[in-house]
């Protein structure tokens, strides 16, 4: 009995899961090209790619701390650390 | 004595001489000053040329592949099997294989490379780069948008000698001045003999100028036709050859000389008059082209290819045969290029821009960074985030929107609309007509907001503990605080719904819960929310302020809404992505930032209250046009006595807000979900936009409420709702309906009684 009333609250408590957010299809692409050219040293073409992957999926926290990284590499780090808190706030798990 | 005077005279003579050759002198070394000031210096104010955003191509991006083919046109490119330049495309299945022009983007130049696309279902699937098997998808060059220009409108695409078809220097000495290349500037005899035509005709038939003197006409001086001007044009002609060679005084004329109008622009030199008329680079112009510009030369608007057709075939015959006369072309070269139809296209689009609203926000934001003179006269090339979709959505949801609510086109209208995450501005109309540049309502009417800023009271309420279930009486202040506050505010309906709870009262935008929720929190307490949001201006700190007293414009409003929609982030609106110079070298980007974020729990309950506003408030009659699982967040708003009208709001991906009111002040009876609604839910519904999903942030629950009490309610309870709340401000007690103790007796009956008493 007690057990069915604990699962019982524990679906009321829940709340309504939010809807997986699927990442559009190229995101990845835009992320992956964007890392790579961080890697090499090429800035700008490392800010225009991560960029356009925030455009083309701007849910996806990837693209954000992607982005993230590119301003830690540049010395923003206020930039870094208020585009990293907009990645975690996507997922959820902020510290 | 007598024999004196002669000498006198003489004397006289001789000082006046000399006065009168000095005075030449003087003006001649004035005339060479000015003519070589100009000359050396830069010679034209390059009007600054605006871009749309460029079209980016990567598998998954939302075009089909018929507007990816008017956007080629639209930029140039060409219809070519098998591709063979740059600036071609060709058809290929159900797909299409592009050969991109090389483009100075403003953070670098991108190569030309062929690409292959393939489609399914609508959507682009596929996106393969020629030896690029990484690339994330291409850019495509983007649409010229228009021109941001000085005083004189002069527009000119300038051009180097080099470059210049031969054949068309060759027409135009032939038509223009045969003896250009031997003479020193003027032609005495060819003046004289037109003098003499002229003379015997009664009128001007015939004009003796060379090139330099039409140059020199164009340059420095007036259209007056008077002798003294005529004189002065002459020396100044004979000056200019005499400080330059012939190949750059040809250069300058081909780029100074006036061929044509463009609304309120004026089209000047062969490079930007080949574009104008045929759409082309004119290196691209066939001998018949070529020949018409050398025809407009004589007179651009009475051989007008477009207005007068048959007038300009004839002028530009009479060049082809004078051409073959001439011997640049032979007999057969003729026969084809009189046989050539005129070839122009279809007028661009009209005057300085057809986004004159956009266009000016792109200039107040560019003005913090260059001067004005800059923007006008450098040439600078301006990288926007103008969307032409977007702007056309919104122009149409403005034009239907005004029509369905306001028949008699009394009223004038406002429409922003941006991208969530980036703040990037994607269309802006200002006014009723979207191609009249005058007063941008957009930027520049501030009207009183009305419930739109109440958002910003809520969140600082639930920034300080209250709930989305805290309930707020909503009755009319007691006398004597409505004395002291001098202000009596009433609801919209003129009710008094007793305690609701704190999201209804926004949902249904209930002024007098709002008024005390805003006397329990204090009106410094909004100032300071607002200026966290982006609004930045000086507000009036009074209680009217609660409902809106305040004049804010549309893109203010933007700015406050853009923060809620970004989870909090303060992004400001942005129209422009980067600068270069005039020759395509990068000058300025304007890379994404957000600013420090709002209390991110506050953010996501004031969300929420905000998709109720149009599930279950006063937003609820854009089901009409935008599917209630969109859950979209909006506010109405309406200034007091009905003379504007808003609705702010966002969905997954954007950020948009409508405004219509009077340009006089004087309408009456508006209101924001009838009039400024109806416009913002048809543009966002052409836009197809994504479902806005907020994610709760950590410390969020979800709890059954019976909304009368704001306290927990279970399946007993028929009218529960289910709310998120900030962890510690669940409410922990019952409601009657889910076995809560009820209230006693005489609490029930005071409530009673307080509902009804003022």
């Amino acid at each position: 009995m007690i057990v069915v009333l604990a699962l019982w609250l524990a679906a009321c408590a829940g709340g309504p899961t939010p809807r997986t957010t699927v990442p559009a299809e190229g995101a990845g692409r835009w992320i992956e090209a964007g890392r790579s050219a961080l890697e090499r040293g090429e800035m700008v073409r490392a800010e225009r790619w991560l960029e356009q992957a925030v455009r083309v999926a701007p849910r996806d926290p990837r693209a954000w701390r992607a982005l993230a990284d590119l301003r830690q590499a540049q010395g923003r780090w206020e930039e870094a650390r208020r585009l990293r808190l907009r990645a975690c706030r996507l997922v959820g798990d902020c510290p | 004595m007598k024999a004196g005077v002669p000498r006198h005279w003489r004397r006289g003579v001789a000082v006046l001489a000399l006065l009168a050759v000095t005075a030449l002198g003087g003006w001649v070394a004035w005339l060479d000053q000015q003519v070589q000031s100009a000359f050396e210096g830069r010679r034209w104010a390059l009007p600054a040329q605006v871009y749309a955003r460029p079209l980016t191509l990567y598998p998954g991006a939302p075009i089909s592949r018929k507007d990816l083919e008017t956007h080629l046109e639209a930029v140039g490119y060409r219809r070519a099997a098998g591709i063979p330049r740059p600036g071609t495309f060709e058809r290929l299945g159900s797909g299409l294989r592009l050969h991109t022009r090389a483009f100075a983007f403003w953070d670098g130049v991108d190569a030309p490379r062929r690409v292959v696309l393939a489609w399914s279902g609508g959507r682009l699937e596929r996106v393969s780069v020629q030896g690029e098997p990484e690339a994330p998808g291409v850019r495509i060059e983007p649409r010229h948008i228009g021109g941001i220009f000085p005083a004189a409108r002069e527009d000119r695409l300038l051009v180097r000698l080099q470059d210049v078809p031969p054949e068309l220097v060759g027409a135009l000495v032939a038509v223009e001045d045969r003896e250009f290349f031997r003479h020193h500037g003027v032609r005495p005899l060819a003046i004289v003999r037109a003098a003499w035509a002229n003379l015997r005709a009664g009128r001007v038939v015939q004009g003796g100028s060379t090139l330099t003197q039409q140059l020199v006409k164009n340059f420095y001086l007036d259209r007056r036709r008077t002798l003294g001007r005529k004189l002065k044009e002459a020396v100044m002609a004979l000056l200019l050859e005499a400080h330059y060679d012939k190949p750059a005084i040809l250069e300058a004329y081909l780029n100074e000389i006036y061929l044509g109008q463009d609304g309120a622009r004026a089209i000047h030199g062969f490079g930007l008059a080949a574009r104008f008329y045929f759409g082309r680079d004119l290196a691209d112009l066939d001998t018949a082209r070529l020949a018409l510009l050398v025809a407009l030369v004589k007179g651009p608007s009475y051989y007008d290819p477009r207005r007068h057709p048959e007038r300009a075939r004839a002028r530009r015959d009479w060049v082809i045969e004078r051409m073959r006369a001439d011997g640049l072309i032979d007999d057969h070269q003729a026969l084809v290029a009189r046989n050539a139809p005129l070839g122009v296209v279809a007028r661009p689009r009209r005057g300085l821009t057809p986004y004159p609203a956009f266009v000016d926000l792109v200039r107040r934001q560019l003005r913090r960074d260059y001067r004005e003179s800059d923007l006008t006269g450098e040439g600078l090339r301006i990288f926007t985030t103008l969307d032409p979709t977007v702007q056309a959505a919104a122009e149409v949801g403005v034009r239907e929107g005004l029509a369905a609510v306001d028949p008699q086109g009394h009223l004038q209208a406002a429409l922003l609309v941006s991208d969530r995450a980036t703040g990037e501005v994607l269309a802006v109309v200002g006014g009723r007509d979207p191609r009249y540049p005058g007063f941008n309502r957009a930027l520049d009417a501030r009207r009183p907001v009305g419930s739109l800023i109440k958002p910003a009271l809520y969140l600082a309420a639930l920034e300080a503990g209250y709930t989305l279930a805290t309930p707020l009486r909503d009755a009319p202040l007691p006398p004597a605080e409505a004395r002291a506050v001098g202000w009596s505010p009433r609801n919209y309906d003129g009710r008094a719904h007793g305690d609701v709870p704190l999201y209804r009262a926004l949902a249904h935008s209930y002024n007098l819960a709002t008024v005390r929720l805003g006397m329990e929190l204090g009106v410094d307490r909004l100032v300071e929310t607002l200026r966290r949001l982006g609004v930045h201006r000086e507000l009036p700190a009074y209680p009217a302020l609660f409902l809106g007293a305040a004049n804010l414009s549309p893109l203010e409003i933007l700015q406050m809404y853009q923060t809620l929609a970004a989870e909090g982030f303060p992004t400001p609106p942005k129209a422009v992505l980067g600068v270069t110079d005039r020759a395509g070298r990068p000058l300025a980007r304007y890379p994404l930032a957000v600013g420090d974020p709002l209390e991110a729990k506050a953010v996501f309950l004031v969300t929420h209250a905000l998709q109720a506003v149009v599930r279950e408030g006063t937003g609820r009659a854009l089901a009409r046009w935008l599917d209630p699982s969109l859950a979209v967040a909006g506010k109405t708003g309406t200034s007091n006595d009905g003379r504007d009208a808003w609705f702010a709001g966002f969905t997954g991906d954007k950020v948009a807000v409508a405004w219509v009111g009077g340009d006089d002040n004087q309408a009456t009876g508006l209101t924001g979900a009838r009039h400024a609604l109806p416009l913002w839910g048809r543009t966002l519904a052409a836009l197809h936009p994504q479902p806005l999903e907020p994610v709760p942030p950590p410390g969020v629950e979800w709890v059954w409420v019976d909304p009368a009490g704001g306290l927990r309610a279970d399946r007993r309870c028929p009218e529960r709702v289910r709310l998120p709340f900030a962890q510690g401000t669940v409410p922990s007690d019952y409601a009657p309906c889910a076995g809560g103790a009820r209230p006693a007796l005489w609490r029930r009956g005071w409530n009673w009684l307080r509902e009804r008493l003022p």
